[in-house]
């Protein structure tokens, strides 16, 4: 059952590109889990509005909310983690005042870190992983990723984001820059002074002041984030926790996904699983097709032909797929548990549809047919 | 603004691919320049989201915002050893993470650059990253525009702006799969795309099925028949199912958007090679 992939884990963490169905696995492995009776949570980002409709998540909401669902033995929780409303929560929190807080939201900086800067979802997504697992008496924090490109864009988020908030590292230029202009920048050498001046020039002082200004307005922030470095390092390369690799069976999302595995080898990490969506079934071996036994069926001409081909077809996609699959899990290594998800008849984007990816059974990996 | 009418979207010389990730957005790119070189054109095919395959004979530019930014500079500095200096400094490092819009506005600039070259390129295609990163490919110089109220930058980005909301140069196009969640992330895409005033080219809805016949038109497999035909007939059924889903994305596309739209077919392949690129490029020759 897919709840096997998550059996005596904390946190599970769905990776992986994009368009392979990692929301909807993140989605059927905690109502796997919550069917077995766990208290379970799934953080997801972006989902398809009906996937929403179906958890739940319809209205926005900052806190994790209560599926129901039939056959729930546990409990399935649910939240949507938007990422400029998961910033201003955390600057609420920590600036010292309300003015403070007015004047740091309305710096175009802290716009772009809130918005579009690498790494700032991430970063969000593992505070409010930490938060659930060591607040809310959840067995089980199922974690859904970003697409990206790279594993390491997950993990190396935190760090980005310390990078670009760390006042210290700059102190020394942007502070007394603001304060006392140009004067100083020939202090810092004269490559850097040249380049002050050039960027001067070509942006205007403005940027480096609204720079200035919010890293020192953040600086709260800033420690509060460093020192949770050590212990949410912890949580994600603990022993409870579950990197579960996502991909789909075509020839741009498999390399996709062996570049994550090397990723994940190379940051120390490893992987527990690989989920392998919408597989077209392999039939095993079969005799060929003549036109008398079709014609016995009913079909012969042009509709013979057509059907002859489109067997042929789907065999070539079918065999073609469990190669690169096998070379994929081989990969991965042996300690990995592969799971081969049939593609279904229908877009999954409901609790049913879902309750169906459950089913799948781990151990019938690569030939589901066969 | 021009008084003449814009040139059809795949005539024009900076052509945007944009789409959501697994949707074939690198292979309608790829097969897209290989249509318009095959038509005499002068192509140079951009990389802005990544290396992707793409048909060998043409010329690939991989676009990097700091590497742009780093051209940028070298410049404007004396001495291409200081540049390389100021470049691997901390303080430029900081200043390209801090700036919004910088590193997508210097790459912007590039392609900008590169479809001036009249007498170098007939057209540059551009494979953009993965939509949400795509769009901010696009977004991006806007923003860039209002962050930076003086100096060089603001001219560039000024001029890069002028540059992609021209309809007479520039086309958006967009690529999709018939399917519900790209579907509906193209019709956000398309819905930002007109906010921010960049002209829209064609649609291309990708791997659309096409069977032949209807799942009614199917017979059921007579008893003891034998397994191939068994396996024939419910593929053929799969196939037909799936078609009719096509299908009905396909027409709520067509509802939704006035843009020109081109299917492609899905190409059942063991591996998705140049045969099966040229294979498109040849379908977009008789559709586009």
């Amino acid at each position: 059952m897919l709840a096997d992939l998550v059996r005596d884990r904390r946190v599970a963490v769905c990776i992986g590109g994009g368009g392979v169905g990692k929301t909807t696995t993140a989605a059927a492995l905690g109502l796997a889990a919550a069917r077995e009776g766990r208290r379970v949570v799934v953080v997801t980002i972006d989902p398809a509005r009906r996937l929403a409709d179906a958890l739940g998540l319809d209205a926005l909401g900052d806190e994790p909310r209560r599926v129901g669902g039939p056959a729930l033995r546990g409990e399935l929780w649910a939240m949507m983690l938007e990422q400029k409303r998961a910033w201003d929560r955390l600057v609420a929190r920590h600036a010292p005042s309300d003015a403070a807080r007015a004047r740091i939201v309305a710096n175009p900086i802290y716009r772009h870190l809130s918005e579009s800067f690498a790494g700032s979802y991430e970063l969000m997504a593992i505070e409010q992983l930490c938060a659930l697992v060591e607040g809310s008496g959840f067995d089980l924090v199922v974690l859904d990723t970003p697409p990206a490109r790279h594993a390491l864009d997950f993990f190396e988020a935190p760090a980005r984001v310390l990078a670009f908030l760390d006042r210290r590292v700059v102190r020394w230029l942007l502070v007394p820059y603001a304060a006392e202009g140009r004067a100083v920048a020939s202090a810092v050498g004269r490559t850097g002074g040249r380049l002050l001046a050039l960027l001067e020039e070509a942006t205007g002082a403005e940027v480096l002041g609204h720079a200035s200004e919010l890293f020192v307005a953040l600086s709260g922030l800033f420690d509060a984030f460093a020192g949770r470095a050590a212990a949410t390092d912890a949580i994600l390369r603990g022993p409870d926790t579950a990197f579960i690799l996502v991909a789909g069976p075509d020839e741009r999302s498999v390399a996709e996904a062996e570049r994550f595995a090397a990723d994940v080898r190379a940051l120390g990490l490893r992987l527990s699983a690989l989920v392998v969506n919408r597989v077209h079934p392999q039939d095993a071996a079969l005799p060929a097709l003549d036109a008398a036994s079709l014609a016995a069926a009913g079909v012969t001409g042009a509709r013979a032909a057509w059907m002859a081909e489109n067997l042929a077809a789907h065999r070539t996609l079918a065999n073609g797929q469990a190669a690169r699959i096998a070379e994929l899990a081989r990969r991965c290594g042996r300690d990995v548990t592969v799971a081969v998800v049939p593609e279904v008849d229908d877009d999954l984007h409901d609790l049913g549809g879902i309750a169906r990816l459950c089913t799948i059974d781990p151990r019938t990996s690569l030939n589901p047919l066969g | 603004m021009s008084a003449n009418p814009a040139p059809s979207p795949l005539e024009r010389r900076l052509i945007f691919v944009v789409g959501k990730g697994g949707v074939g957005k690198s292979t309608v790119a790829g097969a897209l320049a290989q249509m318009l070189a095959w038509r005499g054109k002068r192509v140079l095919l951009a990389q802005a989201g990544g290396p992707a395959p793409a048909p060998r004979s043409l010329p690939l530019l991989p676009v990097d915002g700091e590497a742009a930014m780093a051209e940028y500079l070298a410049l404007n500095l004396p001495g291409r050893f200081l540049a390389r200096r100021v470049v691997r400094s901390r303080l430029y490092r900081r200043f390209v993470a801090v700036a919004p819009g910088l590193k997508e506005l210097m790459a912007v600039g590039k392609l900008a650059h590169e479809e001036r070259r009249r007498d170098t390129w007939d057209a540059v295609v551009v494979d953009c990253p993965a939509t949400g990163h795509g769009l901010e490919l696009l977004r991006m110089p806007a923003a860039a525009h209002d962050a930076f109220r003086a100096g060089r930058i603001q001219w560039e980005a000024e001029r890069v702006l002028g540059a992609l909301r021209d309809p007479a140069r520039t086309a958006v196009c967009l690529v999709t799969l018939p399917e519900e969640l790209p579907v509906r992330e193209t019709l956000d895409a398309i819905a930002e795309l007109e906010r921010l005033e960049l002209p829209l080219g064609v649609l291309f809805v990708n791997r659309v099925h096409d069977a032949p016949l209807a799942a009614e038109e199917i017979p059921a497999a007579p008893a003891g028949a034998p397994p191939e035909v068994v396996a024939a007939l419910r593929c053929a059924r799969e196939e037909a199912a799936r078609t009719a889903r096509d299908r009905a994305h396909v027409a709520r596309l067509r509802a939704a958007v006035a843009l020109p739209t081109v299917l492609l077919p899905n190409l059942y392949a063991e591996r998705f090679g140049d045969a099966e690129r040229a294979a498109l490029a040849a379908r977009l020759a008789g559709a586009a």
